[in-house]
């Protein structure tokens, strides 16, 4: 009997040790010379990352703006940034013989508007002329609604059920417009990576984003969030989401999102959420080369707002890139960093 | 400077360095302790202190003028008139909003309204304060003459928080009495902490968003989601609480300081009185000594016996919180007590279940589980914000969705506080939890070493979730 007790205890506490030591470990032995060059980039640029943050801790976000404003060198050295970057994108996307389509989606409107949306608003609206990119601006029409209603005002900011809802209705007409749109290429299943997205492959968590507002995030086997697989060939329409928060929705369950909404609106369709949190364009096109395109889409949707330009600082990106690439700062970067942060150094 | 953060790890190794290089001087060594205690309680709000100061002055000086008192009368009338003083500031910042946010005309008087914020831990300390007077005038305890010792007792960091609501008979007099290093009880303490840290790391962090998820989404669940999302909540409740007053009781001990115990495996209960004696049992101990007994608790005819037992949850309701639920929580837990009064089934078991034995009997097992279910149940009252909010909640875990598959994810849950059940029923008649020694002498250091290692590899990474018993 003691026996047993002692068996029941012991096991108990290496059940829960076990549990733990489930997740992947990256191992040395039986790892060829290609994936322990990887393992090693990925080492070294952890270390340059950990030391650039340290060297420059600080993430200027608005100051970008209000130092120097609008026509600073730096600003004009980040629009260029996200103008190039999202020449690639279109151009990649559209390689696929996919639609490439931008929404400009911000809750920052009217007296509460800053100035990285006040200034980053028109010029990504003019870069998207320039490349000759469909876009819809969807400011003026959020600016008519409640915000009490369509977001979860006061304690957040992000949408609420009846502004997934209301943001829902907003996509619909775009995807049924390109709803015989199709995507030209195909990829081999050999080719293809286990995940489109970047959220943890079947991931299924409460989380509430340190505001106390619980959600159940879900994630599908290729790391986005929805709640069926991706599979192959396709039968429906299928869009890619590439964004930001609004588009990912915290503090709402899978089966509130937008995205989710959306399938259910359009029978025949299914859409890709690959909506991370502090995304910007530099993101979506590292998402894109790396793992979203082979999801074969055949409209890709990416959502952007002023905020997304200002992002692109390289001490922001350090802080916050998929990539997990190291950004050393230009030299009007490193420059604006010295002048804002380090008064005395800078002297 | 929560008790699962380095800051507080940090601050009690420089506490303990503190009181033993004092621990020859009891002066120096309380004043160590009141210095500490200060800075601690000022650390979750600069001015706490203050009023700290204030409730241990009038504690000090109620209980030399109650003892000066030549005759009960005027003793009775001091004391009455401290136990208001003291009593005022926790009845103000707690139930003005009560009182006062129901009657027009007069919410501007609420505490809310005026900015005033309940201090921190502040029920712990001033039920102590009024314990420790009502001692004096009982005379079980003396007034203590030295100032000192005294605010060393009620502010002691380890239960200033949370409790356990120290006995002034019991604790006081350590405060006094010399301290030696005695290595069996900081093996001891230790593994109190260790497995106190579990609880709260481990078990009651990972368990948090999803209690928290099923009372926020109470709507969009079904019944038997509902019923393993209060299931869960009155398991976390449990390792929260525990586990942060067995860290107290860690920290205590390492510095020569015997706190009670505060619970006792209470999901082993085999009747509601038996779960009473056995969760929180320093503020069970506190309204038995000062409310029930002097109203002549078991010794009344049934009929008072009841209404006594009702209006002593009701009072232990209204100390969890000023609202509507609390008092229901309170008075659905004293309604319990009916059938098992009137059949005379209230039996005042002396040992756990199934001594000796490694599985309960079936009528035993059914005992717990109905006692088990009795209590949970109530928590549905415990946790909601209103009343509105426990109906909605009944309404859905009583229909026929009950019987349907739960949410996997609540259900998931569950399984952290299995190791906890698990552990504690197997150890359910041991004075120390972590007492292996009846097994074999390896048994014991590979528990603690296991525990530590489940703490490292499973504690909850995200945002430190505050403990839900300060409020209190």
């Amino acid at each position: 009997m003691k026996r047993l007790a002692i068996g029941c205890v012991v096991l108990g506490m290496a059940t829960a040790i076990a549990v733990s030591s489930c997740k992947p470990k990256v191992s040395n032995t039986n790892m060829d010379d290609a994936e322990h060059q990887a393992v090693r980039q990925i080492e070294r640029n952890a270390e340059a990352i950990d030391k650039l943050n340290q060297q420059y801790p600080a993430m200027p976000d608005a100051k970008i703006v209000e130092n120097g404003g609008e026509n600073s060198a730096l600003y004009a050295e980040l629009k260029a940034k996200y103008k190039s970057q999202l020449t690639q994108l279109k151009q990649e996307v559209e390689a696929t013989g996919a639609k490439f389509v931008v929404i400009l989606v911000t809750m920052e409107v009217g007296s509460g508007t800053t100035n990285s949306t006040r200034f980053g608003h028109p010029f990504i609206i003019s870069a998207c002329r320039e490349l000759g990119i469909e876009y819809y601006d969807y400011s003026n029409d959020i600016a008519r609604q409640d915000k009490a209603v369509i977001t979860l005002a006061p304690k957040d900011g992000h949408w609420s059920r009846k502004g997934a809802e209301y943001f829902a209705g907003l996509l619909k007409p775009i995807l049924l417009k390109y709803k015989d749109h199709k995507c030209t290429i195909t990829y081999k299943d050999s080719d293809r990576p286990e995940t489109f997205g970047d959220l943890p492959p079947n991931d299924d968590e409460i989380l509430d984003g340190g505001k106390d507002i619980t959600y159940h995030v879900q994630a599908n086997a290729q790391g986005l969030r929805m709640n069926h697989p991706v599979t192959f060939p396709k039968t429906k329409f299928r869009t890619l989401i590439l964004g930001g928060s609004y588009m990912y929705s915290p503090f709402l369950d899978n089966n509130y999102i937008s995205t989710v909404l959306l399938e259910t609106m359009i029978p025949n369709s299914e859409i890709l959420n690959a909506g991370m949190i502090n995304g910007t364009v530099d993101d979506y096109l590292s998402l894109w080369r790396e793992k979203a395109r082979f999801s074969e889409p055949d409209l890709v949707i990416m959502h952007t707002n002023g905020s997304d330009i200002t992002d692109l600082y390289f001490s922001n990106r350090n802080h916050l890139a998929r990539s997990h690439k190291p950004y050393p700062p230009t030299e009007t970067e490193r420059k604006f960093y010295d002048a804002t942060f380090n008064h005395e150094k800078y002297k | 400077m929560l008790f699962n953060t380095g800051a507080f790890a940090f601050f009690a190794c420089v506490m303990l360095l503190a009181f033993w290089a004092s621990a020859k001087w009891a002066a120096l060594r309380n004043t160590v302790l009141v210095l500490g205690s200060g800075y601690f309680y000022y650390c979750f709000r600069h001015a706490l202190p203050i009023y700290l100061a204030v409730v241990i002055s009038l504690g000090y000086l109620g209980a030399h003028l109650v003892s000066r008192q030549s005759n009960k009368k005027s003793a009775k009338a001091v004391l009455a008139t401290f136990i208001t003083l003291i009593g005022a500031g926790l009845a103000y910042t707690k139930y003005s909003g009560l009182i006062f946010g129901n009657i027009p005309g007069l919410e501007q008087w609420q505490a809310s309204a005026l900015s005033i914020v309940a201090p921190i831990g502040i029920s712990y300390f001033t039920f102590s304060s009024i314990g420790y007077i009502t001692d004096v005038y009982r005379g079980k305890t003396a007034a203590e003459t030295n100032l000192l010792t005294y605010a060393a007792y009620i502010s002691y960091f380890p239960h200033i928080l949370s409790g356990p609501i120290p006995s002034s008979a019991e604790i006081l007099p350590q405060f006094k009495a010399p301290v030696r290093p005695d290595r069996a009880k900081i093996e001891r303490s230790l593994g109190e902490i260790a497995w106190g840290l579990f609880k709260k790391m481990v078990v009651a962090d990972n368990m948090y968003l999803t209690v928290n998820y099923c009372f926020q989404h109470y709507t969009d669940l079904n019944g038997s989601s509902l019923f393993l999302g209060v299931t869960s909540f009155s398991l976390y409740l449990y390792a929260d609480f525990s586990g942060y007053s067995d860290i107290a009781m860690g920290v205590s001990r390492l510095m020569g300081i015997e706190l009670a115990r505060n619970f006792k495996t209470p999901f082993f209960s085999r009747n509601p009185a038996e779960f009473w004696r056995r969760w929180h049992t320093s503020l069970r101990r506190w309204m038995l000594d000062y409310i029930y007994l002097p109203m002549g608790g078991n010794q009344n005819d049934k009929l008072q016996y009841i209404l006594l037992i009702l209006l002593i949850f009701s009072f232990s309701g209204l100390w969890h919180g000023a609202n509507y639920t609390f008092i229901c929580w309170g008075l659905l837990n004293g309604l319990y007590f009916i059938p098992y009064i009137l059949t005379g089934t209230l039996t005042r078991y002396r040992q756990p279940p199934s001594p000796g034995k490694l599985l309960p009997t079936g009528k035993e097992f059914f005992q717990m589980l109905l006692t088990f279910n009795l209590v949970t149940i109530t928590r549905v009252f415990f946790r909601s914000p209103d009343i509105h909010v426990v109906r909605d909640f009944f309404a859905t875990m009583c229909s026929r969705t009950l019987f349907e598959a739960p949410s996997l994810i609540v259900l998931r849950n569950m399984a952290w506080c299995i190791p906890v059940l698990a552990l504690e029923w197997v150890q359910r008649e041991q004075a120390w939890f972590m007492d292996y020694n009846r097994f074999v002498k390896w048994l014991k250091p590979v528990m603690h070493i296991a525990i530590i290692a489940a703490i490292a590899l499973l504690y909850k990474k995200q945002n430190l979730s505050e403990y839900y018993y300060f409020k209190f």
